[in-house]
């Protein structure tokens, strides 16, 4: 069987927060997580903030390390890597950031933020990497005239691309996408998605995309991941998603995203409550005190996630 | 006669050929929610803030005109608009936690409204104060009054905001993007108590957000701004199922239906300081015509009450 590019095997993940100034407290932002991203495939992680999909992304490309689980890379784990495969495979993962205004540096020109990464990871040689940034931009659609210039001169969109840019200088198989369009226009993020489905095809990229909206979500992904608290409460593949009987968690997302298209009217006053806070984790189910179809048990057991077919797993007992 | 009434707003930055809205137009009757939609930097936002007479720092030029209920807002004085800000209009911002103050609880950030608005003792203003905080839905008031905004959570401070804004009892609630910043479960129950205190307090919302799908469930008129302009206004059902503006169309074909995308609306937002002297959209539109390169095109009506900024239905 083919290794999966990217694999992560029962990641549990905590962090410590001070309170009132001394006493410190840890809380567990990811949960026995575990998934895996197939060549050419795209994993959306669907959930609201605070639910540890950003760790998730985070702990993938490896600039966090979990404290329990284990990561793969192209079926290695990370723990049993030499130095010498690991730097091999550290161009292969990476990512494009939310905010494209604070995740470039202000201080370099386009050309310089592009080169950086091809002279460290390929070879330093500057007129290949200015052949192979060209190329690269082109691709993404802007005109070379931007290499020339600083980040504060390119709009939000322009901005968004140099940064998927700078990711496909070193040839990537799989790019964590977080939040990738959030912080632009609706025609610009429909520009930008375009783009990624694009080299999806053309280059069998695998992405981890990881987004609160439910369209960008569908759009993109061959899998959904639902996250509520840390934890997985659904997979399932894409072309199902609307034929399945869903995590209730997942349904009150679907009911919450508004869809112009949509023939029912937004409001039904389903969606109740607040992601409750990791600090303070309600016992069994994390989810029993917003559900619909909570019983006396969901707050007493917790859930796994289940089986349901080849292509549907939940986290519920009453699925 | 109409509840509000916009005519011919001009603002412009201190250098005078920089029109950052350029000739809006608008009415609204009682109770009706208008949705403005549009790009960033198209001006949404301005048109917003200037329905309180609140410009801010540099913009330099105003002219035309916001009647609201019979009374021209910009023939007051300052001492005046400062009676009716708060008492009349209201809005509610983007940001709860940059624009509610950190030292002040949400009581009394509620308190300095009912202060200034309306002659109470101290109980009574108590009392209103946590009528409002129930009214929007916030548990325990007694106990939430005394919080300061940063030990709310997202949704409860956006509520906090939207019960500061009632406090006054306004006629005109201005919602500036009162979503963007929360997550989509909490949106829609901000949403819906939006639309719950439109319907049941008949509160007039001018709701401004660059999200399709909020704009359709929540407004019943819709104005379409591009760079600066109104390019077309209509009711919600009709500009949904009858789009005629290329813009328009567009928008609506760009967005995420099914898990698929109709149309990629080319090209960026316009230069506000290189625009076109034709058509504004003419740059990114499909198949300009003629006229569009050279003259600008009038808003006009097409049919009843749908207006359209276009060379192509005149």
């Amino acid at each position: 069987m083919v290794d999966p590019v990217v694999e992560v095997k029962n990641i549990w993940k905590s962090y410590e927060i001070k309170r009132w100034g001394f006493k410190k407290q840890s809380f567990y932002a990811l949960m026995d997580v575990s998934l895996a991203v197939f060549k050419g495939e795209t994993m959306g992680v669907l959930g609201e903030s605070g639910c540890g999909k950003t760790t998730l992304g985070k702990i993938i490309l490896d600039l966090e390390k979990p404290d329990k689980g284990d990561v793969f890379w192209f079926g290695k784990n990370l723990k049993r890597l030499s130095k010498k495969k690991y730097n091999g495979f550290r161009t292969k993962i990476q990512a494009v950031f939310q905010d494209p205004y604070s995740s470039l540096n202000p201080r370099y020109k386009v050309v310089d933020t592009l080169l950086e990464p091809y002279f460290i990871n390929i070879e330093k040689n500057k007129r290949k990497g200015l052949e192979k940034a060209e190329e690269v931009l082109s691709l993404v659609g802007l005109r070379k005239e931007v290499l020339n210039k600083y980040p504060h001169a390119l709009s939000g969109g322009e901005r968004q691309r140099v940064a998927l840019a700078r990711a496909l200088m070193v040839s990537p198989s799989l790019i964590v996408l977080d939040e990738p369009t959030s912080a632009l226009d609706t025609t610009l993020a429909s520009q930008i998605l375009e783009l990624f489905k694009d080299f999806k095809l053309k280059f069998h990229l695998s992405y981890l995309l990881i987004s609160h909206s439910l369209p960008v979500i569908t759009y993109l992904s061959d899998w959904i991941v639902v996250m509520y608290l840390g934890r997985i409460v659904e997979i399932c593949k894409k072309d199902i998603f609307l034929k399945i009987n869903h995590h209730p968690y997942t349904l009150m997302l679907i009911n919450a995203s508004p869809d112009p298209f949509s023939p029912k009217p937004l409001f039904s006053k389903k969606v109740r409550g607040e992601v409750a806070s990791a600090l303070f984790r309600p016992s069994g189910c994390e989810f029993h005190p917003r559900c619909e179809e909570r019983e006396n048990f969901c707050s007493k057991k917790i859930p796994q996630l289940r089986k349901i077919s080849d292509f549907h797993y939940v986290a519920c007992f009453k699925r | 006669m109409p509840f509000l009434e916009v005519k011919d707003l001009v603002l412009g930055l201190k250098r005078k050929n920089v029109t950052l809205v350029d000739k809006v137009s608008f009415s609204l009757e009682k109770k009706e929610i208008l949705g403005i939609l549009g790009e960033s930097g198209c001006g949404k936002s301005l048109t917003g803030f200037s329905l309180l007479r609140l410009f801010p720092p540099g913009i330099a030029h105003y002219s035309g005109d916001v009647i609201i209920d019979g009374g021209s807002l910009y023939k007051l004085s300052e001492e005046e608009i400062l009676k009716l800000r708060g008492k009349k209009v209201a809005i509610i911002l983007q940001d709860p936690l940059s624009s509610l103050n950190p030292v002040l609880t949400i009581g009394e950030q509620i308190e300095e409204v009912l202060k200034y608005h309306f002659n109470l003792n101290k109980n009574e203003r108590k009392e209103r104060i946590y009528r409002l905080l129930k009214e929007v839905g916030i548990p325990d008031p007694e106990i939430r009054a005394k919080n300061y905004p940063h030990q709310l959570s997202g949704g409860l401070r956006q509520r906090a905001m939207i019960a500061m804004a009632l406090a006054g009892e306004p006629e005109l609630l201005v919602a500036d993007e009162p979503t963007t910043a929360l997550d989509v479960t909490l949106q829609i129950q901000i949403l819906e108590l939006l639309s719950e205190l439109n319907q049941k307090k008949g509160l007039t919302i001018v709701f401004i957000s660059h999200d399709l799908g909020i704009i359709r469930w929540i407004a019943s008129k819709i104005c379409v701004f591009y760079a600066g302009e109104v390019v077309e206004m209509a009711h919600t059902e009709e500009l949904f199922n009858n789009p005629l503006h290329p813009y328009t169309i567009n928008l609506i074909n760009s967005y995420p239906r099914e898990g698929k995308i109709k149309k990629i609306l080319k090209g960026g937002v316009v230069n506000i300081y290189e625009k076109p002297e034709g058509c504004r959209y003419f740059e990114r539109c499909e198949n300009p015509c003629k006229d569009g390169k050279k003259s600008h095109p009038e808003l006009i009506s097409v049919k009843n009450r749908h207006f359209v900024r276009c060379f192509r239905y005149g």
